[in-house]
């Protein structure tokens, strides 16, 4: 990495930091930063308790520290999943929901609230709200390797017709996820379209401990193949003869987007354009290099979704707004911005 | 060493490459020719395990490709490929640096950057380091891949590196300089293979050719082995000429250029305003783009009379022969020895003969005779329309016309001819006083001409192609086989019977050239060849021109007609 790089990616860190402590206090119930700082301080066992803190003290550490770290959590594995995506596709266009991630985890879901009373009380009064979680999972990774193996000719993918492959399930996906919403009850509708456009208000430590490892560890391993989609950008067969291997390289890195974007989607809904958006900018800050676009697409994802769910939160507050909105309300005039930059 | 043995691939039944085989040695630089399609780029994936072969195997260093570590590899591997679309907004030195991957794992050493900088000074890239390569022109783009692709195996002495079109988006300085550093690196122990398609580049800077024409190697050796006008046209089907650079001893190629017709390309715009220049001016216009068209060519491109533009050409020195036609050809015989010569479409007969009248029937049309004779013409009069004389000192003889101007026959006189006859027909020419001959526009349609439809035998025919023909000639020549070679126009019928001893093949042109005779065959204009073998064992191949008329018959003779022929003592024509 070049010093520029290192210096992005210092102060995004640094604009990550004071953004989270920040969006710690805000909210329908609002706690000021030198309070947010004051009730960690106590909670580590450094400061001397205060009186009278009881309730600001839940709201921190029952509703928002889960809820600010899903967010971290999510937009790290949303920006690292599309710079990987972007990387191994060679195309900037490209993010995981272009491959059928979002769309098979989201199809998942509905099936499972659409007809949650008819088939599922059973398994529901086991699994309760996991349920939907290892739904989502299981249609995130079964559209993923029905993407694959559609695209896999003489033994290995073939990234145009995994795109295109993506495309097709997208719209099927799609289309089945619409007829849900036709056998759908109101009150289910309501659920299915929070649902599908995202949402952190289902944050709890309890929901935190099962996705927190399934986002970490692929989102840290994702980081280490910066070297591999550089020598992608040049095409598949130059990565070739620098001894890549690309087979399993691809293999590698959608199984990992998968992971991280399944577990993220099942979570927290389909939260669109950050994917997209987020490794996007990081390039125009400082360039290509996939090391750097990683590590500083990790930042800025995590950046991005908690600033997002702050707005989310406190603009019509006490009421949420679906934070699938707010990203693609913000994003939208974003992206079209740099189109036209770079044209 | 690079050993590649027996190697086909073959992509949903299309075979791209069949059965090549080849090795070459540390320090040689190979360069592949063929035309577009004929299978380079493909052996260059497979030469460097990009694809693998249907049949057959690659090995480096008596090592099977497939059996080597891919880090391994790449560390003694390096291809520039044509494609270079980089997806994303890398720099320069970025791209270069990529080059050095296989020899580190997170961060680049000491040694990385020094090869990385290096490589980029030689070609020429490192004021361009910090640039966006998609940014960057197509020469300076491709100069970066080939730094990328050199810092690669850059300290390995075994490397092999792969060329493809490394040149292509070049300018004429760097050009030279991209292939003198692959020969330089040669010298350092590289094995260097690469695909350019101009021919003198190949020439100048290769150690050895291989000529590759629809998947098959078809010729392979030194440059001054393979480069030659044949195989130039039999690979590229362009007509070149080749010359032996005293200085370096490599061949220097000089293309001809290729005409192209403008009466017959695009229908769509109208050639009028072209025939409304002069004739001697769109000759004039003609001759500068191409001086070497012969007259029966250039005749065919301005689409006038051949005739016209003969006697254009040879000015004050030209007696017309038109209502004396007749009675001017039984003094030919009076000549002794000249060279006659019989011309169609494709081909073009000479031998050194005497003309003497037939026995019987005089000179009428159609005269026939079957005497024992080694040469023979036989001729329709109602075909020949006019003619003319040409007393140029060194250029003295008679060349006669159809009625569309076109050349079917005439003489030139040689060593052994009577040059008094000669002056006695010129004199008693040029008292008859014949008028300008006129001539109808030439047509280069056929008239009606089925014979290629119409064999003239009932036997078996086949439809062979041209390198059977070389394949039969050069049999034909070493047994010595008595042929009678036959070309036909429409106002005559010329043949030889005898051996053939001198074969020449310029890919475009095929000659037998003896000392009493002389045959032309201009390929392209050849549109069929048909064999037959009858039951006598007459072997026999017909030669149709692009109208379908008949323009050669070459038939070996049978053992009676050889005896019959080798009594005859000497060649005449009967007229």
């Amino acid at each position: 990495m070049s010093k520029k790089q290192h210096l992005i990616i210092t102060v995004l860190s640094i604009l990550l930091i004071i953004t989270a402590v920040v969006s710690l206090g805000l909210g329908a119930f609002y706690i000021p930063v030198g309070d947010v700082l004051q009730l960690i301080g106590e909670k580590m066992r450094l400061l001397s308790p205060t009186s009278d803190n009881a309730l600001p003290m839940d709201v921190l550490f029952v509703v928002r520290l889960p809820r600010v770290m899903l967010g971290l959590l999510v937009g790290a594995a949303l920006g690292v999943s599309g710079a990987a995506i972007q990387g191994i596709f060679r195309n900037p266009l490209a993010e995981p929901g272009l491959i059928g991630i979002s769309s098979g985890a989201s199809l998942f879901a509905v099936l499972i609230i659409a007809f949650e009373t008819l088939l599922f009380t059973k398994l529901s009064a086991y699994l309760g709200y996991y349920l939907l979680v290892f739904g989502a999972f299981v249609g995130a990774g079964l559209t993923a390797f029905a993407v694959y193996r559609i695209a896999v000719k003489d033994g290995r993918p073939n990234v145009t017709t995994m795109l295109l492959a993506g495309i097709a399930i997208n719209g099927f996906a799609g289309a089945l996820t619409g007829l849900m919403t036709y056998l759908a009850t109101e009150q289910q509708l309501r659920t299915i379209t929070f649902w599908m456009l995202g949402s952190l208000g289902g944050a709890t430590w309890d929901n935190i401990a099962v996705v927190a490892p399934c986002i970490i560890f692929p989102v840290s391993l994702l980081l280490f193949f910066g070297k591999q989609l550089n020598a992608f950008s040049l095409g598949e067969m130059h990565a070739d003869l620098l001894g890549m291997r690309t087979d399993k390289v691809k293999l590698w890195v959608v199984i990992l987007s998968t992971l991280a974007v399944g577990s993220s989607v099942a979570i927290a809904g389909v939260i669109g354009f950050v994917g997209l958006l987020v490794p996007h900018t990081v390039r125009l800050l400082g360039g290509a290099s996939n090391r750097y676009v990683l590590a500083g697409s990790l930042i800025l994802g995590a950046l991005v979704l908690t600033l997002a769910d702050v707005i989310s939160r406190t603009l019509i507050a006490p009421m949420e707004l679906p934070i699938g909105v707010i990203t693609a309300l913000l994003g939208t005039p974003v992206f079209i911005y740099i189109l036209i930059k770079e044209k | 060493m690079l050993r590649v043995e027996k190697l086909n691939y073959e992509v949903k039944g299309r075979k791209l490459l069949r059965d090549v085989s080849f090795q070459i040695r540390k320090g040689e630089v190979l360069a592949l020719l063929g035309a577009n399609g004929a299978g380079k780029s493909t052996l260059m994936k497979l030469l460097c395990g990009e694809y693998k072969p249907t049949n057959g195997v690659v090995t480096l260093h008596g090592k099977k490709l497939d059996s080597y570590d891919p880090r391994i590899l790449a560390r003694g591997r390096a291809m520039l490929s044509q494609q270079q679309h980089v997806s994303l907004a890398f720099t320069a030195g970025e791209i270069v640096m990529m080059g050095r991957y296989p020899h580190f794992k997170s961060s680049p050493s000491l040694t990385d950057k020094e090869v990385v900088n290096e490589v980029m000074a030689l070609c020429g890239v490192d004021t361009l380091a910090d640039r966006v390569f998609m940014s960057l022109s197509g020469g300076e783009q491709q100069r970066v891949q080939l730094a990328r692709t050199l810092a690669q195996v850059w300290e390995n002495p075994d490397s092999l590196l792969l060329l493809d079109e490394p040149i292509s988006a070049l300018d004429m300085h760097y050009q030279q300089k991209v292939l003198a550093i692959a020969k330089a690196l040669s010298r350092k122990g590289f094995i260097v293979v690469l695909v350019v398609h101009d021919v003198n580049f190949a020439a100048t800077y290769a150690d050895r050719v291989i000529m590759l024409k629809h998947g098959r190697k078809l010729f392979d050796g030194t440059p001054v082995e393979v480069l030659n006008p044949a195989n130039i046209y039999t690979v590229f089907s362009v007509e070149a000429s080749v010359e032996l650079n005293p200085r370096t001893l490599r061949p220097y190629i000089r293309l001809e250029e290729m005409p192209v017709d403008a009466f017959k390309i695009n229908s769509k715009l109208s050639t009028d305003h072209l025939k409304h220049v002069p004739l001697k001016q769109r000759r004039e216009q003609l001759l500068a783009q191409d001086p070497y068209l012969s007259i029966s060519e250039q005749a065919e491109v301005l689409r006038v009379p051949e005739a016209e533009l003969w006697m254009m050409d040879k000015g004050r020195h030209v007696n017309f022969i038109n209502q004396s036609l007749e009675s001017i050809i039984p003094k030919l015989s009076s000549l002794g020895e000249v060279s006659v010569y019989t011309r169609n479409a494709c081909c073009t007969q000479k031998t050194v003969q005497q003309y003497t009248t037939a026995m019987n029937d005089g000179y009428a049309p159609h005269i026939s005779t079957q005497s024992p004779i080694v040469n023979a013409l036989r001729h329709d009069l109602a075909e020949w329309h006019a003619g003319f004389l040409v007393k140029e000192v060194g250029d003295e003889g008679l060349h006669f016309f159809d009625d569309k101007g076109m050349l079917i026959h005439g003489l030139q006189l040689c060593d052994t001819s009577d040059r008094d006859a000669f002056c006695a027909i010129t004199a008693w020419l040029e008292a008859k006083q014949d008028e300008k001959p006129q001539f109808g526009p030439s047509s280069t349609a056929a008239k009606h001409h089925p014979q290629s439809n119409n064999p003239a035998s009932q036997n078996a025919k086949e439809e062979i192609g041209i390198n059977e023909v070389r394949k039969i000639f050069a049999e034909a020549v070493a047994n010595s086989a008595m042929l009678e070679i036959t070309t036909m126009n429409r106002g005559c019928v010329h043949s030889y019977i005898g051996t053939i001893k001198n074969l020449i093949d310029q890919g475009f042109r095929y000659m037998i050239k003896d000392d009493r005779m002389e045959l032309e065959l201009r390929l392209p204009l050849v549109e069929h060849i048909f064999r037959s073998v009858s039951s006598a064992e007459e072997d026999v191949l017909e030669f149709f021109d692009q109208h379908g008329v008949l323009a050669l018959r070459i038939s070996n003779r049978s053992k009676e007609k050889q005896i019959a022929t080798s009594r005859s003592v000497r060649g005449n024509v009967v007229i």
